[in-house]
């Protein structure tokens, strides 16, 4: 599987970062050597093999639905970048912002 | 043309389909997958946070073995399967009231899966599927300085919502009309008030509906182009926006043109629809098992568990309510809209007021009291064993028509212990017919004009004379017995 | 002089010939004459360490006996583990000044027996790397040789080991990153069991491969503070409630009866050959304390990389979405949002976290999913099947920790090359079995570690068959540069 320009584009939207030209040039080569390595892994027979999520044989690990004390707000926002002492704020929202 | 004309005209030629998705928070005490309350009424922005809601660095989510319950006792009355084996996702996006940046939801296996949500319409029974109902979690909430997303220049974000346990409630494409949209929209709810997992409120927004709808050509096979609707915080709300988009959608294809797939929001002032945002590109949700959270096995036993905690739901206890007590259709639906209603009068029956007496007060004067005071019968002063003791002296002659009317309207709020009123305030009606005699001789003497109206012809006369024998008894007159009475001293000519 | 061991100074502190707040005042000076060179530190918790000392030392006082052996040892922490109102980075600029209103289980418990927090020590961002060469604040240098690598990711807890400032730290291994820098820094390095330490509070890298576990001079160390940190953890749903093993019972009962396996894919081309010398040697060692060994197979070692290297990346890809410039941490200002997004997360990553975050997007994005992440899902299936059938020949597999010796920085540039660090440690995590490195040699003065590996809850064998090689030799004695100027 060969990779594009294209999609290095569409996957850094995805994830959300910004990268400049020479960087999004640079991971194009480095991702394409790195999925060109983990390409062996298409040659294995999997027919039979059941997916791994996690280790371990653990199932219905659950909580009581007991209540605790919040942390409270002023805990909350004390490392928030910006917030105006109720909330935490951030910029216009605009329709585009939840796409892709 | 109006919607009331424009909506079976487009009707003959179209068939609409519409599907609903139902988001319901869940009525339990903590929050999905950390141990802060689920209730954040009244708490200040962010306060009803912890680490784990907040999303930050290190921080694990739990499961809460109450909303696995809730959501299967949901699945369970709307008859669907609980696979034996299910597991959490990561449904992966990015926006503000989303701390992790993923919302962990159920993607290929969800709790439960096909089943059915049945209500009459028009005299036919609707049969809508229900796709799914699957476990999640809610995220926080935004508000937009300078009102309008449009226009705002900031966002303030209240993490306060963000984790409550909320079910997907998916149903099957199977709807046909707004109305038919409208009313298992109605049923579904009060199921899930009937079992205890929802409060229900849809201007709170806990209980939300999206709809999916789209138009075919009638006779077509092929789907016509999906619209998704959002933003209707009431059932007329759900009704007017579908109403509204068969409109524009029919308007659309009648025109030649054709639809987008897209997201459109219901504007109440408006009274339309106007576009969000296409689905030109869709969504990558890079859904993936959470590794955080071991899957969960769900056994029979644990199934058959949760089923033996299910109440009777609305419409089997309005079925037998219509056998067991002989009430019509209509007193069997209002008796059972909710739950707290429907125990309330099985309460009353059991204690010995007749059904039928029960069911007459209970829909009409204590129904009334409790709208007017916002106070159901159960948290009245009165509550259930008052009304009992109050109909008991109704049905026993104790106490006549406009004096237990009075006493209810009294007692309700204030409450107390009707017997002991009555005796102590002498209210018990007078029934012994020569008291009475001597007193209808009377009122036919102080009201000749009105007795011989009546004698000629006139019934509403008859009023007039009653009144005067009540007023001369204190209001306490056997009113039948009274009736009676005049009408036999004042034979028709 | 050889730094002195957490057994060795808990008896100190019994004797009376010293006391916290003195071994707080010669590790503090230690660090103030070595971390210039080493920078092993991102953060010293001077006010913290105090405060803990005292609180120790009065612990000390009323119950000597009944005292943890870790009451008043001073020791450090990497800093991808939260402590409350400490800063924590995560090797990151994503997260200078970022303070945790909370501490995490596996911190808090060694809190809880006495320990003094002297600081949180450097790593790659978010954990990511072989070599710490990828943290934002500059490299971790190897005490052992200034101008190599320790290792990584946590290279700065393995070099303040090594050096001798504090006599352990914790790490996170997710991939191997406490085995190999314990490999390339001189040190013993433990990986317990998945599930067997709680990862709350623990910065996530992988979640589903992440371990904490201990850096120290002695197998008898590492028991010790597993002990202090292992166990069930309600705020863990992947911790295992199974009860946990006292690994000091069974430290001692040495290898004889044991059959240890030799995985050939272990030794493959890529070891260098003093690796497999001194690897070799170590395993005559074992012979000669009445150990069988046998050579083994793990046909999908060279696969398992591949395996990783989706899971990890996948699995950080969502991990590190959290950071979004919302709630802490950093924040490029934007006009809208989808641009603060995207400046914030630009400017906020380094390079392989980058690489890493764009590698796991592509792997779980739609049409790749099946090819990619679900295959490597099934693989792991396979990896962790190997390990079963290995570990019904043999009582546990030892073999190289890293199949080179500490490598020059900047020597390694392609991304690939690094990764072939991890290829021998890597597949532990994939299977969440058990693995220590204990070192076993040198090669030019450089260290050699060797790995040993045992079935999922074994966690003692582990430490019981590098306790008994320890003993038969004395590689763990031999003091870096930078300890001899230990106090």
């Amino acid at each position: 599987m060969t990779l594009s320009r294209d999609d290095v584009d569409h996957v850094a939207t995805l994830a959300r970062l910004g990268l400049s030209d020479a960087e999004k040039d640079r991971l194009l080569g480095e991702l394409e050597a790195i999925l060109g390595h983990i390409a062996r892994l298409q040659q294995v027979d999997t027919s039979a093999l059941a997916e791994t999520a996690q280790v371990g044989d653990l199932v219905n690990v659950m909580r009581a639905d007991e209540p605790a004390e919040p942390i409270g707000a002023a805990a909350a926002l004390r490392n928030a970048p910006a917030s105006d002492g109720s909330y935490f704020v951030v910029g216009a929202i605009q329709g585009t912002d939840l796409d892709a | 043309m109006t919607e009331a004309a424009t909506i079976p005209a487009a009707l003959e030629r179209y068939e609409v389909v519409i599907g609903l998705e139902v988001h319901a928070q869940l009525l339990t005490r903590s929050k999905m997958f950390c141990p802060c309350p689920a209730d954040y009424t009244g708490a200040a922005p962010n306060e009803n946070t912890c680490p784990v809601c907040l999303g930050l660095p290190g921080v694990l989510p739990t499961i809460n073995r109450q909303a696995v319950d809730c959501t299967v006792r949901t699945a369970l009355a709307l008859h669907c399967d609980i696979p034996a084996f299910t597991k959490f996702d990561r449904k992966n996006y990015f926006y503000p009231d989303l701390p992790k940046g993923y919302q962990i939801s159920q993607y290929d296996l969800p709790l439960s899966v096909n089943g059915h949500l049945e209500f009459p319409l028009g005299g036919e029974t609707v049969r809508c599927g229900i796709t799914r109902v699957h476990l999640e979690e809610d995220t926080g909430t935004m508000h937009h300085a300078g009102d309008v997303l449009q226009s705002a220049t900031s966002s303030l974000i209240d993490l306060n919502r963000c984790g409550v346990p909320l079910m997907e409630i998916v149903g099957e494409p199977d709807l046909r009309t707004p109305e038919a949209a409208r009313e298992y929209l109605v049923r579904l709810r009060q199921i899930l008030m009937y079992i205890g997992v929802n409060d229900g409120n849809l201007e709170k927004g806990s209980f939300r509906c999206d709809a999916n709808i789209s138009l075919r050509l009638r006779g077509a096979t092929e789907l016509g182009v999906k619209v998704e609707v959002k933003n209707m915080n009431s059932f007329r709300a759900v009704q007017r926006a579908l109403e509204s988009e068969i409109e524009r959608q029919t308007g659309v294809l009648d025109a030649g043109g054709t639809l987008m797939q897209e997201t459109r929001g219901w504007v109440e002032t408006q009274g339309r629809t106007i576009s969000q945002r296409s689905k030109e590109q869709a969504h990558d949700y890079r859904y993936f098992p959470e590794p955080d959270l071991p899957p969960l096995r769900l056994d029979a036993a644990f199934v058959e568990r949760v089923r033996a905690t299910l109440p009777e739901l609305p419409e089997a206890r309005a079925r037998r309510f219509l056998e067991q007590y002989g009430l019509t259709a209509y007193d069997a639906a209002v008796l059972t809209d909710t739950r707290e209603d429907a125990d309330a009068y099985e309460a009353l029956v059991a204690s010995g007021v007749p059904a039928k007496l029960a069911a007459n007060w209970q829909s009409g004067d204590v129904a009334a009291l409790a709208n007017e005071h916002r106070l159901p019968l159960q948290r009245s002063g009165l509550g259930v064993d008052g009304l009992a003791g109050l109909l008991r002296l109704v049905d026993a002659g104790t106490i006549n028509g406009p004096t237990a009317k009075e006493l209810l309207a009294e007692l309700y709020v204030s409450g107390g212990d009707p017997e002991a009123v009555v005796r102590d305030r002498g209210l018990a009606q007078v029934s012994d017919p020569s008291a009475l005699s001597a007193l209808v001789d009377a009122a036919i003497a102080g009201n000749p004009t009105a007795a011989a109206d009546f004698r000629a012809g006139k019934q509403q006369a008859l009023g007039q004379l009653m009144r005067a024998v009540k007023d001369a008894t204190g209001g306490k007159a056997d009113m039948p017995l009274l009736n009676r009475l005049l009408r036999e001293r004042l034979p028709e000519q | 002089m050889t730094p002195r061991s957490i057994t060795q100074l808990a008896a100190a502190l019994r004797d009376g010939s010293a006391t916290p707040r003195a071994l707080l005042a010669d590790a503090f000076r230690h660090i103030e004459r070595t971390d210039q060179d080493l920078h092993a530190y991102l953060s010293v918790t001077r006010e913290l360490a105090e405060r803990q000392a005292d609180v120790a030392a009065q612990m000390l006082e009323d119950q000597p006996d009944a005292a943890s052996p870790l009451c008043g040892i001073p020791m450090a922490l990497k800093d991808v583990l939260c402590v409350d109102g400490i800063e924590t980075t995560a090797g990151s600029k994503m997260l200078r000044g970022f303070k945790p209103p909370y501490t995490g289980t596996a911190v808090q418990r060694l809190f809880d027996a006495g320990a003094v927090c002297l600081g949180k020590t450097n790593c790659d961002e978010f954990a990511m790397g072989s070599s710490t060469e990828n943290s934002a604040y500059g490299p971790v240098g190897n005490p052992w040789d200034i101008e190599r690598v320790p290792g990584g990711s946590s290279g700065g807890s393995a070099a303040t080991v090594a050096a001798g400032s504090v006599p352990y730290a914790l790490g996170t291994d997710t991939g191997g990153s406490i085995r190999q820098p314990a490999a390339l820094s001189g040190v013993v390095g433990f990986k317990p069991t998945y599930g067997r330490v709680s990862r709350y509070g623990l910065i996530a890298f992988a979640s589903s491969l992440d371990q904490i576990g201990p850096f120290t001079r002695t197998v008898e160390d590492s028991a010790l503070v597993y002990a202090a940190i292992a166990g069930h953890d309600p705020r863990d749903s992947t911790s295992d409630p199974r009860h946990v093993d006292d690994p000091l019972a069974s430290l001692r009962a040495g290898v004889a009866g044991m059959r240890l396996g030799i995985p050939r894919e272990y030794l493959g081309e890529g070891t260098e050959p003093g690796v497999r010398a001194a690897v070799e040697a170590a395993f005559r060692v074992l012979e000669s304390q009445g150990a069988t060994l046998q050579e083994v197979s793990l046909p999908s070692t060279d696969v398992a990389l591949s395996v990783y290297y989706i899971i990890a990346p996948a699995e950080c890809s969502s991990n590190l979405a959290r950071y979004d410039g919302v709630r802490f941490g950093n924040r490029v200002e934007r006009a809208s949002l989808t641009d603060m997004y995207l400046q914030t997360r630009g400017a906020g990553f380094g390079d392989e976290v980058k690489r890493r975050v764009m590698l796991g997007t592509y792997a779980l994005s739609s049409g790749y999913y099946d090819a990619y992440y679900r295959q490597a899902q099934k693989v792991r299936t396979l990896v962790s099947q190997e390990f079963e059938t290995v570990f019904k020949q043999v009582d546990a597999i030892v073999c190289p920790t890293s199949p080179s010796v500490a490598f020059p920085m900047g020597s390694r540039n392609d991304p690939l090359s690094m990764y072939m660090c991890d290829v021998v440690t890597l597949p532990a995590n994939l299977a969440g079995v058990p693995g220590i490195s204990v070192p076993c040699g040198f090669v030019d003065g450089l260290p050699v570690g060797l790995q040993v590996i045992a079935p999922r809850f074994e966690d003692s064998r582990v430490l019981r068959v590098a306790h008994a090689y320890e003993q038969a030799t004395s590689f763990n004695t031999v003091p870096s540069p930078y300890a001899s100027e230990a106090a």
